[in-house]
């Protein structure tokens, strides 16, 4: 299909919309009230999650297709017009996971905890990202999407490296400080995410685990300018932010204390563990990147004659549990709100097997995201898969990023497209989908805004069960604007309008707390 | 802490961490010395070089007969290509292995299902291997790693110690000799085989995982994108088609030995394979199992593939910079050598070492020591006592145990992160400042600090009380001078560090007062004491006080670089 065709059925692609335009994000201020006031978290407080799948993702086995599973059953008996698609490597339709509402699409059947996170509204996902012009080498792809480049451009820094940088610009110089006392970036792992390599020098810092915080010898300042005080110089800065960042994450680590929640023994729970008992412990490092390898499934990514186990079965399962347990152990450290989880892997596979068992680098893949604040609809549709060997992309990852940078750290469209994008179009991963009709728009399935992009009147519906019903608007600084309920109430359908006409432009939370079970959505107000 | 004069803090440049941080690559002086023959002195500054890169953890002994010996017969040394005898890897903690007792090689053995105590005794032995000082120097080690990190594979995936084995006994056999050979070799290795999936890959779904890895890692090296499905130096049609040219070739894991590879005919593609422009719109026939080496032929008619290998070379033992200085100055005329000596490398990089632009200033003191020059390279040259009593499964048990040390600092010798290889010889802009991160920094100081602990490093799974230990003062006693502790930190700085010049004298002093504390005849007194009436309590404590100043110098930043 030429990719024309393609975008016309696909959801449409909107404006990005302009707010907090004119407010400079150092002038936003770092209250830990702010983020007692309301469980939004401010802005200041809310991190990235980043897990990257290592490898390659296969996106068809991971979201399955239920409605072309025939197709994707071809076995090539049918000649040319029925062209050999996966059939060794389906499981059965009847084991794959219902995603609630959803009658196209369901889930890898040892994904049960991700089924759970959709049913809660926690779970969204866009489908068919990826960029023009693939590259269908691990080490360049992974390259492209850690460092948000076109294809064809050789980007040396991160994209998220860059945003650092761009509310740090002398970064390491003076760093850390009173007002930064945690690593800009933290991965957990051997070395710091490329993702997080800012113009001058990663912003990140790297541990494996919370018990190794040792005294680094920094040396003397000779240094020649030669390669050899190149190099000694970077020892040197290295060992100094180590040095002062470990005193900081030993009392961080010591503060989050343990968790209760049982995790599974994955090698990704275990980064898991660590990112939350560090936030917990009040760590404000603005992504925390984990990785799981193993997902370059060219051979027995299922095993022979038993679809439903194999090496990609393992890796969904390990996927689905630790994010699950992480999403379990930051509730009950009351940080949910402030967390967003995204994975990203650095191609899909291509949608017919090999005689492998398994599946060759492919091109576009789905993106999952968790937190209370997604956009529980679909994004993007699947082409038809009868004839294509690759996915082309309908979503450019560079658009997703800067979505999240947008609608979760608050960055102007402006900067967007300096740093990381020139054809950035804002992709409603977080905001719900924007409709300017005055019909409502599911955002969440317990609460419906509209219209949205909104300029006088907010209309919020909402769907509560009896009892305490608490509903309220925040800005996207955290700080209180409205209370719109805050009682016992029956069970059912409850309209609400809001006047806004006095609020200035940019992203409002609506927050429903109704027996103890929170929900969330997120609008803007447009004059 | 070292503390520094108020002189040289003065000197303290806000701006230098911005600096010298890697934004892009460095740029450095845009004239470098050429290849023409090393016109220089040749004194222990130089050989010290020249070990320092060629070798892991040069001792002092090595480096002053090599300045006895003169630059070109330390060459003959370090590029002698005849093979030598080693005694294989043995079982040394696996009771269980009915085939294999315990002391006895699994080399040739059948194979195992848990395989995972063979791999141990493998690490275990390539460790001792590399700590080896009873052999003259040589480049053979330095290059199985180069070689298995340009073949990069995973153990974990092959899950065979015997391929692994064999496939890195190649590279040692054949450390200097013909890559286009070693290539055609690599296509069918039972390792390599097992994991690029070329086992699976067969005439009706050819699987093309080796095949792109052979053009992009192995040979040409990933071009940019010049076109749809096209990377410069090939296409993805031509990783179709050479993986066509793969198909057929499995693995017998019942046989015992070399040589379980087999073609099969009835799984191989026998159609002709057309490549792209890329490759003259060539066409390969075919040939059977003979056919993957007319594809090698094919890729190697590109020029491409010994500039790429040149600047592998180069990034592993002079520098990550390659710019078009270099490019032009010594890459070009390397390859070309490469060529013209038919793909064996001993000429390439007997032209590199010979070279002018190895010795100058520029290059000196300019890589970060990768972990296994740093630990293994640290216990070559204060070799642990007591070692060579162990036992054998003890001598295991303590190999093991310094593999897991250059493993936990991410340079694992039987598993690579990736069929790319350690991240440090390829990532851009980063390169060797990849191995230095606050993981790897803390892992550095306290495996330094182990092994000069005074209670010494354990060496026995069941036995906590069997340890070794350094004894520095044995090497001490060798020195000139060993009763004037001056004498002792120039000696030890100028073998250590690698950039003299830059080595202050106040720094110097600090070392010294590292041991003297507020008494400046302290050692001499104690040493001179030692002398006249020997005994073990004395020793020790002028070993106590060495193993002090070692871990000052040897976790200087400086220590790190070579």
């Amino acid at each position: 299909m030429k990719r024309r065709e393609f975008l016309k059925r696909s959801v449409p692609l909107t404006a990005a919309p302009i707010y907090l335009s004119g407010v400079p994000i150092s002038a936003m201020t770092e209250s830990t009230n702010l983020a007692a006031l309301t469980n939004a978290g401010s802005l200041s407080d809310r991190c990235l999650v980043l897990v990257f799948l290592d490898g390659g993702n296969d996106g068809l086995n991971t979201l399955i297709p239920i409605d072309q599973y025939d197709i994707l059953m071809r076995d090539g008996s049918g000649g040319d017009s029925q062209p050999l698609r996966r059939p060794d490597l389906m499981i059965p339709k009847n084991k794959i996971l219902k995603l609630n509402g959803l009658d196209d699409t369901g889930l890898h059947s040892t994904m049960e905890k991700f089924q759970t996170l959709f049913g809660e509204d926690k779970l969204g996902f866009v489908r068919n990202v990826g960029y023009p012009n693939p590259n269908k080498s691990h080490f360049r792809s992974t390259d492209i999407w850690n460092s948000g480049s076109s294809s064809n451009e050789f980007v040396t820094s991160g994209w998220f490296g860059r945003y650092l940088s761009s509310n740090h610009p002398s970064f390491p110089d003076g760093y850390p400080n009173s007002n930064y006392p945690d690593p800009l970036a933290l991965s957990i792992g051997n070395t710091a995410s490329n993702t997080c390599q800012g113009p001058i020098i990663n912003m990140g810092v790297s541990i494996k685990n919370l018990n190794n915080f040792i005294d680094i010898k920094e040396g003397g300042n000779n240094t020649p300018d030669t390669p050899y005080g190149h190099e000694l110089q970077y020892i040197r800065t290295a060992s100094k932010l180590t040095n002062e960042y470990f005193d900081r994450l030993e009392e961080a680590s010591e503060k989050g204390g343990a968790t209760s929640i049982e995790y599974p023994g994955y090698k990704l729970a275990d980064q898991l563990k660590i990112v939350a008992q560090l936030i917990a412990g009040g760590v404000k490092s603005k992504i925390f990147v984990v990785r799981i390898g193993g997902f370059d499934t060219h051979d027995n990514q299922v095993d022979e004659g038993n679809p439903e186990t194999g090496r990609h079965a393992l890796l969904m399962e390990e996927l689905s549990e630790s994010l699950f347990s992480f999403q379990q152990d930051i509730i009950q450290r009351n940080l949910e709100e402030r967390v967003l989880t995204m994975t990203y892997s650095e191609f899909g596979r291509r949608v017919f097997q090999n005689k492998s068992y398994g599946t060759d680098h492919g091109e576009a893949a789905p993106m999952f995201f968790i937190s209370p604040f997604v956009n529980p609809n679909p994004i993007g549709a699947l082409p038809s898969l009868e004839y294509i060997d690759n996915i082309e992309y309908e979503y450019d990852f560079r658009s997703v990023y800067g979505s999240v940078l947008m609608d979760w750290f608050g960055v102007d469209e402006v900067t967007i497209k300096s740093i990381l994008y020139e054809n950035f179009q804002y992709i409603p991963i977080l905001t719900g989908t924007q409709t300017n009709t005055s019909e409502p728009h599911a955002a969440s399935k317990r609460i419906s805004t509209y219209p949205n992009p909104f300029n006088k009147i907010l209309n919020i519906d909402i769907e509560n069960a009896e009892g305490h019903t608490y509903l309220k608007i925040v800005d996207s600084n955290g700080k209180h604007i409205s209370e719109l309920v805050n009682k016992n109430l029956k069970g059912g359908v409850q309209k609400f309008n809001f006047d806004g006409s006095k609020l200035s432009n940019g992203l409002y939370f609506i927050l429903l707390e109704n027996n103890g079970k929170r929900f969330g959505s997120s609008v803007i107000k447009r004059n | 802490m070292v503390k520094l004069s108020e002189k040289k803090k003065k000197d303290i440049r806000r701006d230098k961490v911005l600096k010298y941080a890697n934004k892009i690559e460095p740029k450095f002086p845009s004239f470098i010395a050429g290849l023409d023959t090393y016109s220089g002195n040749w004194n222990f500054q130089m050989a010290a070089h020249l070990l320092r890169r060629a070798t892991i953890g040069p001792s002092l002994e090595e480096i002053n007969q090599s300045v006895q010996d003169g630059l070109d017969k330390t060459l003959d040394k370090l590029l002698d290509e005849k093979t030598i005898n080693i005694s294989p890897p043995i079982n040394y903690l696996d009771e269980d292995d009915a085939e294999v007792p315990l002391g006895s090689t699994w080399i040739n053995a059948e194979k195992r299902v848990d395989d995972f105590k063979r791999k141990n005794s493998y690490a275990a032995w390539r460790v001792s291997q590399i700590l080896n000082k009873e052999r003259p120097i040589s480049l053979r080690e330095n290059m199985v790693l180069f070689w298995q990190n340009h073949f990069a594979t995973e153990a974990t995936v092959i899950n065979d110690a015997r391929y692994t084995y064999y496939m890195h006994e190649n590279f040692r056999n054949n450390f200097l000799g013909d890559f286009k050979q070693m290539v055609k070799e690599i296509n069918v290795d039972a390792a390599m085989l097992t994991y690029l999936s070329g086992i699976y890959n067969v005439k009706d779904a050819p699987n093309e995982n080796y095949a792109r890895e052979l053009f992009e890692l192995f040979t040409v090296g990933k071009g940019p994108i010049d076109g749809e499905d096209s990377y410069t130096y090939y296409t993805e049609s031509d990783i179709i088609e050479a993986s066509k040219i793969l198909t057929g070739w499995r693995v017998n894991r019942n046989h015992v030995g070399r040589g379980r590879e087999y073609f099969t005919l009835d799984r191989h593609d026998t159609s002709s394979k057309t490549f792209s422009e890329k490759f003259g719109n060539k066409t390969i026939l075919s040939n059977g199992e003979k056919e993957h080496e007319d594809l090698i032929d094919l890729i190697f008619e590109n020029e491409r593939v010994s500039e790429f290998i040149c600047e592998k070379l180069y990034r592993w033992f002079v520098y990550y910079v390659i710019n078009d200085e270099v490019k032009d100055k010594i890459i070009k005329p390397l390859a070309k050598t490469f060529r013209d000596n038919n793909y064996r490398v001993k000429p390439v990089l007997e032209q590199l070492f010979k070279s002018n632009h190895f010795y100058e200033m520029y290059i000196r003191g300019a890589v970060i020591k990768n972990p296994i020059s740093f630990s293994l390279g640290f216990l070559r040259q204060f070799n642990l006592s007591g070692v060579e009593d162990l036992n054998y499964s003890e001598k295991y048990y303590y190999w093991k145990a310094r593999h897991n040390n250059v493993s936990d600092q991410g340079q694992d010798m039987l598993d690579h992160p990736n069929v790319a290889g350690w991240p440090a010889y390829y990532q851009e802009p980063l390169f060797h400042e990849y191995w230095i991160t606050s993981v790897t920094l803390p892992t550095r100081t306290s495996h330094i600090k182990y092994y000069l602990s005074n209670n010494g490093v354990r060496a026995s799974q069941t036995d906590n009380n069997v340890r070794v230990k350094s004894k520095p003062l044995i090497l001490i006693n060798t020195f000139d001078k060993p009763e004037d502790i001056s004498h002792i930190v120039n000696k030890l700085c100028e073998w250590l560090l690698p950039v003299q010049e830059e080595i202050s004298e106040d720094l110097k002093n600090d070392f010294v007062n590292i041991v003297v504390g507020n008494n400046p005849n302290i050692w001499e007194d104690e040493y001179n004491d030692y002398l006249n009436e020997p005994s073990e309590e004395k020793e020790e404590s002028l070993n106590k006080k060495l193993r002090s100043l070692l871990k000052e110098i040897c976790l200087m930043p400086e220590y790190y670089l070579s």
